[in-house]
């Protein structure tokens, strides 16, 4: 079957995906359905091109692996053809963070209130993208659940809103609180557990162009039965931290430094330890009025 | 021996606290004021060890003569190895 | 052969046709650039053109992105090469740089935009111990190889297994020649080292200019990889572009590769900046130079296989026949840098660790 390429605008990026395999094609018509696409053209810039397909026909049918490409190259070993529609997420992650040098990119996630950003960051594990899916669900705008991404000259936090991925328990915990929610299909066995992908809220994927400022900067952790807890910490600890998040940082010289130093002066900076999701969203609802 | 910063360096407060960046190797670090202080002198203009003692003591008045040394060697030493100052050549 | 240049190719020829694209031929045109690693130095001769206004936004956030990029790794070398002048203050003897990182103190043209991966560096082969031994002492260690891998390094190559900084993580390459010992054109380091040009008031030496563009016509034209192939060509124009203003440059320059046992490199240097990137070589140099290769049909065969192979790595660049032009060149460089006996086991155990993935390169 020949692969048809989809056109398409993630957050500030034009990507093209070209995949035969049609679990790819199916889950991005369905969890993308409410983004722009676009026909080719000569008017069209693509900033990436990702393709997910069988490498040859010892990896892809004797041990049915499926590759992603950049550009016609990959740097990624090959994964189960079960895998095929995460690898297009983990790969566009991975083009974005290591070819996007003129926005500050941080690991972290991102939601909105009241023209307010809030950026969690945190180490994978942390609770972050859970977190994330919770305010998105209840009334947050979202920006992304991996990535923070910053305009150098105006410090603006601009949206790039895709899935949120959500892991093992995390997934029913959604689903219950957010039983409107879409997901897409369950990925056993990834290397982080079973995976699975919700889709963003209509108004987050239409408000895609507003760019808002960072108020509040938290470094959420989960952790079992504990209570629900913000204390701030100092903005030269958050600087440090947010700098050894960030998939760029070490490419920006000063800009990164100071656009990272100005968003921080401007935000207020908080350690956030949490087990029970309803509490951490009241907190965060009475912080954003 | 004379003390100098290298020029790819960035000082700056941030709320309440101090830090320095380095754009040779992307070093950042928390600094206390008086590192801060020092920094900034060392960023204006190179300067011997007994210069810069006498310009720092300003900002350690509780310290006496011997604790401000052995501060202001523990300092500089911090900041030669992770690239933000050197030593020049006698 | 693609009877179009590709579009990078032509870009670098002369900027200004990037002002007739549409946006579907920047997209390409970006990527080819950004595959063959001259992305940003196009950057920086738009800018040298004054075209930068002129560039789509779209396209002009990639191009400012690399440069960036760039410019932090050119910052991350000088501290690089900062921490090396220490060691080598210790040993007394001067640090002769090579290749990318002799453009960037040199402060040549050709340094702007210039991505590096390792730090290479030219020493007396019987100062390698020492310096080995100081690397060591200032926390590099020695990249793991396993045996046979180090016997190829220290027996047959012309450098010793790259070493790795255990906290900064970058590479330094020790050579002690700029082709292997077992090749049949060695070239004898003692004369590059005697012509080196200390370029900074620091421990910084460079290689001669005409000595620049020798070494780098020698690592183009001997090594079998071309996926910085066509980044290399454009290091040749540019330096020869920047060195034609010396005088008597050409002239040396011929002289030299004499010398060096380098005329062979030297003249498919000339040859293919001329042919591919139009680089202003005066006539007179190119009729001199192919003297040194008098044979009509092998010249033929090998314009046919470099003018593949030194187009940009991008899929876009090739045809039918790019794969196996490179493929040819790829046996051709082994074959002239090791004899016989050694060669066949190499290109055996080679092929093997690719097909069962245990090789890194």
């Amino acid at each position: 079957m020949d692969s048809k390429g989809i056109l398409l605008q993630i957050g500030p990026f034009t990507v093209r995906l070209d995949s035969c395999i049609d679990v790819v094609n199916q889950s991005v018509n369905n969890l993308y359905a409410d983004y722009n696409f676009f026909e080719e053209a000569s008017d069209i810039f693509t900033d990436f091109y990702i393709r997910i397909d069988r490498p040859n026909f010892y990896r892809g049918y004797l041990r049915s692996q499926v590759q992603c490409y950049v550009d016609g190259i990959t740097p990624f070993k090959p994964l189960p053809i079960a895998q095929s529609y995460p690898f297009f997420e983990w790969g566009l992650n991975w083009i974005i963070a290591s070819h996007v040098h003129y926005y500050l990119l941080i690991h972290a996630a991102v939601v909105e209130k009241n023209g307010h950003v809030l950026i969690l960051c945190g180490e994978p594990g942390a609770g972050k993208s859970t977190l994330c899916a919770a305010l998105a669900s209840r009334g947050w705008r979202l920006f992304s659940d991996e990535m923070a991404v910053i305009d150098l000259q105006t410090n603006e936090v601009i949206p790039c809103v895709r899935p949120i991925s959500l892991k093992n328990k995390a997934i029913d915990l959604i689903g219950k609180l957010a039983p409107d929610a879409v997901f897409g299909e369950s990925y056993p066995e990834t290397t982080k557990g079973t995976l699975s992908h919700m889709k963003p809220m209509k108004e987050s994927v239409l408000r895609g162009n507003e760019r808002a400022f960072c108020k509040w900067v938290v470094f959420p952790q989960y952790r079992e039965g504990s209570k629900t807890c913000l204390t701030s910490i100092e903005k030269d600890q958050t600087v440090i931290k947010l700098a050894k998040n960030s998939f760029n940082y070490n490419a920006l010289g000063s800009l990164g430094f100071n656009s990272l130093c100005d968003m921080v002066e401007e935000s207020h900076c908080y350690e956030f330890e949490y087990s029970d999701l309803n509490e951490a969203i009241t907190l965060f609802d009475k912080l954003a009025y | 021996m004379k003390l100098s910063a290298h020029k790819e360096i960035n000082c700056r407060k941030v709320g309440g606290n101090y830090l320095v960046y380095s754009n040779l190797n992307s070093e950042t670090i928390s600094l206390s004021y008086f590192a801060y202080c020092m920094l900034l002198t060392l960023i204006s203009r190179e300067m011997d060890i007994s210069d810069l003692m006498r310009s720092q003591a300003q900002y350690a008045k509780d310290l006496n003569n011997d604790e401000l040394l052995q501060v202001l060697k523990k300092t500089i030493n911090e900041l030669v190895i992770r690239g933000f100052i050197y030593k020049l050549p006698d | 052969m693609n009877t179009q240049n590709p579009l990078i190719v032509s870009v670098l020829i002369d900027p200004k046709t990037s002002l007739d694209l549409n946006l579907q031929q920047w997209d390409l045109l970006i990527r080819q650039a950004r595959r063959s690693g001259v992305l940003a130095r196009f950057g920086f001769m738009l800018e040298r053109n004054g075209l930068l206004a002129d560039v789509p936004s779209v396209a002009l956030k990639h191009i400012q992105s690399t440069q960036t990029y760039a410019y932090q790794m050119a910052m991350s070398l000088k501290w690089e090469i900062h921490c090396i002048q220490k060691v080598f203050d210790t040993l007394e003897m001067p640090l002769v740089l090579l290749k990318g990182t002799a453009y960037t103190v040199a402060n040549n043209v050709a340094a702007a935009g210039r991505f590096f991966s390792d730090v290479d560096i030219l020493v007396p082969e019987d100062r390698i111990e020492d310096v080995e031994r100081a690397l060591i002492h200032w926390g590099w260690k020695a990249t793991y190889l396993d045996a046979y891998d180090q016997r190829f390094y220290r027996e047959w190559m012309h450098e010793i297994p790259p070493m790795e900084h255990m906290q900064r993580h970058t590479t330094i390459d020790v050579h002690h020649n700029i082709l292997p010992r077992t090749g049949r054109f060695c070239p004898n380091p003692k004369l590059l080292l005697a012509n080196a040009v200390k370029v900074s008031d620091e421990n910084a030496w460079v290689l001669s200019s005409e000595d620049r563009v020798i070494h780098s016509a020698t690592h183009l034209f001997h090594e079998g990889e071309f996926d910085h192939g066509f980044r290399d060509l454009s290091d040749l124009d540019l330096l020869l572009k920047e060195f034609n203003s010396l005088d008597n440059f050409w002239e040396n320059l011929l002289k030299r590769a004499e010398e060096l046992n380098q005329q062979i490199p030297l003249y498919y240097a000339l040859r293919y900046t001329t042919l591919i990137l139009k680089t202003p070589i005066p006539r007179e140099v190119l009729d001199d130079c192919k003297l040194w290769y008098p044979n009509g049909i092998q010249r033929e065969i090998m314009d046919w296989l470099f003018c593949r192979a030194l187009m940009p790595n991008h899929p876009s660049c090739d045809d039918y026949w790019t794969g196996f032009a490179r493929w040819v060149l790829y046996i051709r460089s082994h074959w002239i840098k090791m004899p016989v006996r050694i060669l066949v086991p190499h290109l055996c155990r080679k092929g093997w660790l690719r097909l069962t993935e245990q090789e890194d390169h």
